[in-house]
Formats: structure tokens, sequence, C-alpha cells
């Protein structure tokens, strides 16, 4: 390789390639194929990737909300309710 | 008086779960991310007046754990910016234990960012807000918003899919093109 490792946007493209050509000899030819044609202004992911991303991230986000609420913070809501009756 | 205390105070409740997940999300481990929450539904039932009625409730939860959260609880966390501790106290089902060890490439990636990366992120990818609320609730543009769910997603892709065990059916391509970037990330 004779590329430069540094690089900004503007060489994503060229590194695509590169690497896109180093899998041709793989079957994924339709891949390779969307990959090259994705313009790369922004950083962009290829879709399955970011639907892989996604997921995980919703999961990680959904085991907490699954969690039981803690009693303190039920109790927090409850103890205002009759605060003025300071009963515990 | 908009809305009697009794029905703010429900709807609260309701919201604790979703409260919790985005306060985890913030912090380093579950007990701060509970005092988090305490902290932000006590200032939400002491402001309830400035709450509209039929606006997003949610939304205007997650702005005020967020404003709590940067006031008080982010120059903290600068000095453990381990993130190994999230887990110590973290509430984890046996059953769920591969989900867990999975969680913690996430987690550790999720580290990695920004932090206005890291919440933009969070709160369009699992939180389920629009890019609009939550432009309102970090307080920025809507294109910055965007900017940063995009640049999240990206670095996200590189620190979790390039690991050396981490092979991925059908997406060999995936992983060359991240590979080949993936020198600059560390930048």
């Amino acid at each position: 390789m004779t590329r430069k490792p540094s690089g900004r946007a503007g060489t994503d493209r060229s590194a695509d390639e590169s690497a896109a050509a180093n899998n041709k000899n793989n079957e994924n030819e339709s891949s390779v194929t969307r990959i090259q044609e994705t313009p790369r202004a922004d950083p962009r992911l290829d879709p399955a990737a970011e639907a892989r991303i996604g997921r995980k991230l919703k999961a990680m986000y959904d085991q907490v909300v699954n969690e039981p609420v803690p009693d303190h913070l039920l109790d927090l809501l409850g103890k205002l309710d009759a605060s003025s009756q300071n009963d515990r | 008086m908009t809305g009697e205390p009794a029905s703010i105070r429900d709807a609260l409740v309701e919201e604790i779960s979703s409260l919790r997940a985005f306060a985890a999300s913030l912090s380093r481990n579950m007990s701060e991310a509970d005092d988090l929450v305490q902290e932000t539904l006590l200032k939400a039932i002491k402001s309830a007046d400035s709450f509209k009625e039929g606006t997003n409730l949610r939304a205007w939860l997650f702005t005020i754990l967020r404003n709590t959260f940067y006031s008080t609880y982010r120059k903290r966390k600068r000095e453990t910016l381990d993130g190994d501790g999230y887990h110590e106290n973290r509430l984890v089902s046996p059953a769920s234990q591969l989900d867990y060890l999975d969680f913690q490439d996430m987690r550790a990636a999720l580290n990695q960012l920004p932090f206005e990366q890291r919440e933009a992120l969070i709160l369009v990818g699992a939180s389920g807000m629009s890019y609009e609320e939550a432009a309102e609730i970090c307080g920025c543009a809507l294109g910055t918003v965007k900017s940063r769910v995009n640049r999240a997603r990206a670095r996200l892709a590189e620190l979790l899919e390039v690991g050396p065990d981490e092979v991925i059916g059908g997406d060999k391509i995936t992983t060359a093109v991240v590979g080949a970037n993936a020198g600059r990330a560390f930048n």
C-alpha cells in the first residue's frame, strides 16, 4: 500500500476503493458496488452496520428501561403525597 | 393552575424507567444514575408549573436531567473517566449475561465518544426521541444533532466492528472499509 495513513473525509473514498478492491476476489460483488457508489462527504455507514449498531444500542438502553424501578425512587414520589403527614 | 399535582405525580412515575435509562447512558454507574434521576424528579416536581400541559413530558424531563447532569455531575466524572466503574453497581439478571458482555463493548465504545455525540446518539438512536426533540433537549440546532448522530454512528462502527474476534457473517467489506479508516480514529 502506498497510501498515507492520515486522511480526511476526502481520502475516505480512495481508502474504500482500495479496501473494496482487496475484496473483489470475495463473492461480495454487490456490496462492493454499493459502497463505491456511496458519496462520502459525511461519515456514512454501511446500512447493515448501522442497523446492527442501532439494535445493540437500543437493546442496551431497553435493558435499563425494563429493570424494576428502585423502591426509593417510587417512595420519593409517594412521600411527597403524604409529606404533610410525615409518617414513616 | 395547570394540572393537579396528583396527575403530574402519576405521569412522573411512568417516566422513571426512561429517565433511568437516559441517566445510565450519561453516568458511570447505576447508583449515580439513580441519584441523577432522583434529583431530576425533585426538580420536576418543584417546577411542575413550568411544564406546559399537552407538551412532551418525557422531553421536558430529559432536559431537566441533562441540565442537572451538566451542572453537577459531569465535572465529577472527569476524575473517573475510566468507564469500568459502570458495571460495578450494575443490576444484571443472570439470564442476560451474554447481553451483558455484549453491552460491555458498547459501553466502552460509547465512553470513547465525545460527550455531545454520545448524548445525541442515545436520544435519537435509543430513547426514540425525534431529531427535533433531541435538538431541544441538547439546546442545539437540528443540523448539529444530525451531524453528531452521524459521526457517533460512524465512530461506533469503527470501534465495535474491527475487533479481532468480531466476525460478522457476510460483511467482510464493512470490516475492511472500517479497518482502512481505523488508523485515524485515534488521532
